[in-house]
């Protein structure tokens, strides 16, 4: 349906207004990463960093190991990343496709791991952890990640099932196995929704704070996010502009994933040559 | 020729064995440790000596706990307003950020930044929003000639407050679940509804919202979930202030468990919350959990 | 060709008893601290020292956690049977620690130790530490909240003398009165924050939070002093506005010391970790530093926090511990400490000796350090019992908060408070 120019303008306008108010805290962020600690509370609160200074950045390159972690955090949220999205898209197909004693019973023993609030599974995995010997080593941060876990296969299960049937009938009465009709025409189908999950499982991963806090002893083990808490915050005051140039260098990634995820949110089904 | 019966069989190995990766994984690390925190629950624990077995005292106690019903009663009350909110300004937004027009992908993002930027930055320009002395709110009311507000400080709206923040910083999060979900539903048929005169509004009642059924289906659950275990957002605003007014259930299950030494009553409160959410899970898996079909156009 | 055979088996031999000794005699050394990465620099000369004396030591492993997270963090550890061998311990989880075992006695150890003796320690930080005379965790810090920063600026402005050791609290009010500013209906510049501290005013008016600190069974915050002095603070607040109330400091998004700091207070009362925490604001503030004012009738009393580093029950290695912690909480740990820090900024030392050389150093961010000795000697901690934290949580804070919001009677609820505190002592 053509728009008219009134209508693109007034939806132009909507948007821009909403944009405004998404962007004033991450504005309010940079600036303040650019700060010096004295000036970030002053009455009235400044708009742009004055004096402009990259103290908060400096320290952060300089006094931690900042390559090394934050190559942890690459390693340890690609491996996730891709298990995430391989695990739990087979897993989803299953439960929304394909049919086997005690599916569904399965599937809400699934959405029940969800309800769950982790505090109180924190010491039994970290015991688990300590039985594998993966105490302090990577390991303990990605493997539970890496076999995908009850969110990505309760997403991926509704998406799969709006896919119509026809498709996969179709397929199969062309001979295709599971795993082709699976690879070749269920995951094509579903590409927003593996995208959303991608940038999903990044932004968890990368963020992830508490349990690698707990579970990482060694400062070049660290991941980065627990890395600069551990900078910024002291006991009794928060370093604010290191804090937030931090907050900001981990935007930046996440940010990145999504903005070039967004080419996958195509529009999904051709049903023509189906009918009849 | 093979059997119904055996390609029946086919199917159901092929159903192990596309879930084994996942449910190995969901298993070891997940419930095990779950079920580790049931037996818990039935302990009292307070980390430094080994756990000691007393059965379900820790659930007779939490009923005559005060702070476990403010917990509750916060938690609930945040979640209400969170959640219906929440789920009609994102679908509003995935809605608006569907239109093709050029350059939508930069608002798309735009609109995620929110989700991603640290909570203290954010919670640091809501607390000015909310400022009773210099705070943009006040300053409108004032405007209009209505009393300015306490906000934060005031115990029956600091809750209220809060929501509001939390429900403008996730729009993006479930606008993006949204978004795919609403790619998912095939253009044909709203070609075809349009060939029959539908205007924009029936599209979207009778075609978006129907075939959207899995998709909300699955934020709601997921909503509900968030909204009830939410914790750091509420603590960086107010502290659980003023007086318990903002005390929710997850920080005073968080107090027990690593500040007042009762792992084991924690993991209780851990599994009544659970259950609660499980039941009301089952309710929505009731309305909304049943699988779409495509009606013939 | 089989002697040169021999040769390499005896050789082989040798090299893998060599190594295989190693494996024997590796120690490792495991210390866990809250402090973050710019003061644990100075652990480089702790470390470093203590290889001297322990070659045979081949790792020590510094685990360096933030504030928040570190408590459960090594309840986690300990819960699982990884408890590190050096552990800080609050003073408010300290009492549930020694009441389950989870720390060591030390006292044979100090007895043995040159310079480490009971002594050489701020008598009340040290007795926060002992039980039935038996010393189970060593101070690390004395900073008593028994510190006054002032803006001398703001007080030259406004032509009112500074602080001096003799202050009572008219002395406070009457400066607080000269040095806060209005503009329109808001304040522009309080005169005096005490940080939310309504203990100070319980303490320094003759009250007490309980009966007894070391053996707590009654609450008393309902006796007439206990009262009147949170009255004092309330009054401070909302009759002569000389004061913040915890509404204004929670919606300014900043803490105390970022207003201090930005000359939106002039006097500011806590402990001494806010200008360790910010030297080189301090240092530009020039701030100034006094003994925190006694109460009406001249009594001193400080309400005491800090941390005691203490070996760990389960530790395979107790003496290198020891050893571990003299170092760093003794001479050469201090002084590596200082040496790595900003304009010298350390927490002052609880061991006596060290405190002396730290004061007697240059410390350009601030004056005056040695009130943080004097306050020391007047120097009260919270009552000594492992379900402290929870009763203060559940029966005090949410209550206070509400008073200190002037939105809840001071007396019946304070009454009450008593009331509730006192169940939860004498209840098992």
């Amino acid at each position: 349906m053509k728009r008219s120019l009134i209508e693109v303008i007034f939806i132009l306008f909507i948007l821009s207004c909403l944009a405004v108010m998404a962007l004033i805290p991450f504005f309010w962020m940079l600036s303040t990463s650019f700060k010096e600690s004295g000036k970030v509370f002053t009455y009235p609160p400044q708009i742009l960093p004055d004096p402009f200074v990259t103290e908060g950045y400096h320290k952060i390159f300089t006094l931690i190991p900042f390559a090394k972690q934050f190559l942890n955090s690459v390693i340890v949220t690609s491996l996730v990343l891709i298990g995430q999205l391989i695990c739990c898209s087979l897993a989803g197909y299953s439960f929304a496709r394909l049919d086997f004693p005690g599916r569904e019973t399965l599937f809400m023993i699934y959405l029940g791991t969800l309800m769950i609030p982790g505090y109180v599974t924190l010491i039994p995995t970290y015991i688990m952890m300590r039985f594998f010997g993966w105490i302090n080593t990577l390991y303990a941060i990605f493997v539970p990640g890496l076999f995908g876990g009850a969110f990505g296969t309760f997403l991926l299960r509704q998406f799969f099932m709006t896919i119509p049937k026809e498709l996969e009938d179709a397929a199969k009465i062309d001979g295709c196995g599971y795993f082709r009709i699976y690879s070749t025409i269920m995951l094509p189908q579903v590409t927003p929704a593996l995208a959303t999950l991608g940038v999903f499982t990044f932004m968890g991963t990368w963020n992830d704070f508490f349990w690698p806090l707990i579970v990482i002893n060694s400062e070049e083990k660290k991941t980065i996010t627990v890395a600069i808490a551990t900078l910024s915050r002291s006991y009794y005051s928060t370093d604010w502009p290191t804090l937030m140039a931090g907050a900001t260098l981990s935007l930046i990634p996440v940010l990145a994933v999504f903005f070039s995820a967004q080419k996958y949110f195509t529009e999904g089904i051709v049903l023509t040559g189906l009918k009849g | 020729m093979t059997t119904q019966s055996t390609l029946k069989r086919q199917e159901h190995i092929a159903g192990y064995l596309f879930i084994l990766p996942n449910l190995i994984g969901v298993l070891v690390f997940v419930v095990l440790p779950v079920i580790a925190g049931l037996v818990l629950s039935f302990t009292r624990w307070d980390l430094l000596t080994p756990p000691v077995w007393i059965n379900i005292d820790n659930y007779k106690q939490l009923l005559h706990d005060p702070l476990f019903w403010v917990g509750l009663k916060n938690s609930a009350y945040y979640s209400l307003l969170t959640v219906p909110a929440g789920i009609v300004v994102s679908l509003l937004l995935a809605l608006l950020v569907n239109i093709p027009l050029k350059g939508i992908n930069i608002f798309r993002t735009i609109y995620f930044i929110p989700v991603v930027t640290s909570i203290t930055a954010i919670s640091l320009v809501w607390k000015w929003l909310y400022n009773p002395e210099f705070g943009i709110l006040n300053f409108i009311l004032e405007k209009f000639g209505l009393p300015p507000q306490q906000w934060l400080n005031d115990v029956h709206l600091a809750m209220p407050c809060i929501a509001l923040m939390s429900i403008w910083r996730s729009m993006g999060y479930n606008m993006v679940i949204f978004l795919a979900g609403i790619k998912a539903i095939p253009t044909q048929l709203y070609e075809a509804s349009r060939i029959d005169g539908a205007n924009r509004f029936q599209m979207l009642w009778h075609i978006t919202l129907p075939l959207l059924k899995p998709t909300l289906f699955f934020v709601l659950v997921m909503s509900i979930i968030g909204s009830l275990q939410v914790f750091g957002e509420i603590y960086v605003m107010t502290n659980g202030g003023p007086g318990n007014a903002t005390l929710t259930y997850n920080y005073f299950l968080y107090q027990n468990a690593f500040l007042w030494f009762k792992m084991g009553y924690a993991a209780s409160l851990g599994y009544v919350l659970f259950l609660i959410i499980f039941v009301l899970t089952i309710i929505q898996f009731k309305f909304l959990g049943a699988r779409i079909s495509y009606e013939v156009f | 060709m089989k002697r040169s055979m021999y040769v390499w088996a005896v050789l082989l031999v040798f090299l893998l008893t060599v190594i295989n000794l190693q494996t024997v005699y590796a120690k490792k050394l495991v210390v866990a601290s809250f402090y973050p990465i710019d003061k644990v620099s100075g652990w480089e000369g702790v470390v470093k020292e203590f290889k001297k004396i322990h070659p045979e030591v081949t790792e020590i492993e510094v685990q360096v956690t933030s504030g928040d997270e570190y408590l459960p963090k090594l309840l986690t550890q300990i819960a699982s049977g990884t408890a590190p061998d050096v552990i800080a311990v609050e003073n408010t989880p300290f009492p549930e620690f020694v009441a389950k075992g989870v720390v060591k006695d030390v006292t044979s150890y100090m007895e043995k130790t040159k310079g480490f003796s009971k002594k050489d320690f701020f008598s009340h930080l040290l007795d926060r530490y002992t039980v039935n005379g038996k010393v189970y965790g060593i101070p690390y810090d004395c900073q008593p909240q028994a510190c006054l920063f002032y803006n001398k600026k703001l007080f030259d402005e406004a032509g009112v003398a500074y602080p001096n050791d003799k202050w009572r609290w008219e002395d406070l009010l009457k400066a607080a009165q000269k040095l806060t500013k209005k503009s329109g209906n808001r304040t522009t510049q309080y005169g005096f924050d005490p940080q939310g501290n309504w203990q100070y005013f319980v303490y320094t008016n003759g009250g007490y939070l309980v009966d007894n600190v070391k053996k707590p069974t009654k609450c008393v915050l309902d006796s007439s002093r206990a009262i009147s002095g949170v009255q004092f603070y309330v009054d401070l607040m909302y009759k002569y506005g000389v004061s913040p109330s915890p509404a204004m400091i929670q919606s300014s998004g900043a803490s105390s010391t970022d207003l201090f700091l930005t000359g939106q207070i002039a006097m500011s009362y806590n402990g001494f970790w806010q200008a360790v925490e910010h030297p080189k604001q301090f240092n530009e503030m020039k701030a100034g530093l006094a003994l925190a004012p006694a109460g009406p009738t001249g009594i001193r009393r400080y309400p005491t926090g800090g941390t005691a580093y203490c070996v760990s029950s389960t530790s395979k290695e107790p003496d290198l511990a020891w050893d571990f912690i003299t170092i760093y909480m003794g001479p050469v740990g201090h002084k590596a400490a200082y040496e790595s820090a900003t304009l010298g900024a350390i927490y002052p030392p609880a061991h006596i000796p060290s405190f002396n050389w730290y004061v007697s150093r240059p410390n350009p961010f601030i004056e005056n350090i040695q009130v943080n000795g004097v306050g020391a000697r007047y120097a009260i901690f919270s009552p000594f019992d492992g379900r402290w934290p929870e009763i203060t949580s559940r029966h005090i804070t949410p209550e206070m908060d509400l008073i200190l919001r002037n939105e809840k009677p001071l007396a019946p609820t304070m009454k009450s408070i008593s009331e509730q505190v006192t169940k939860a002592l004498q209840s098992k």
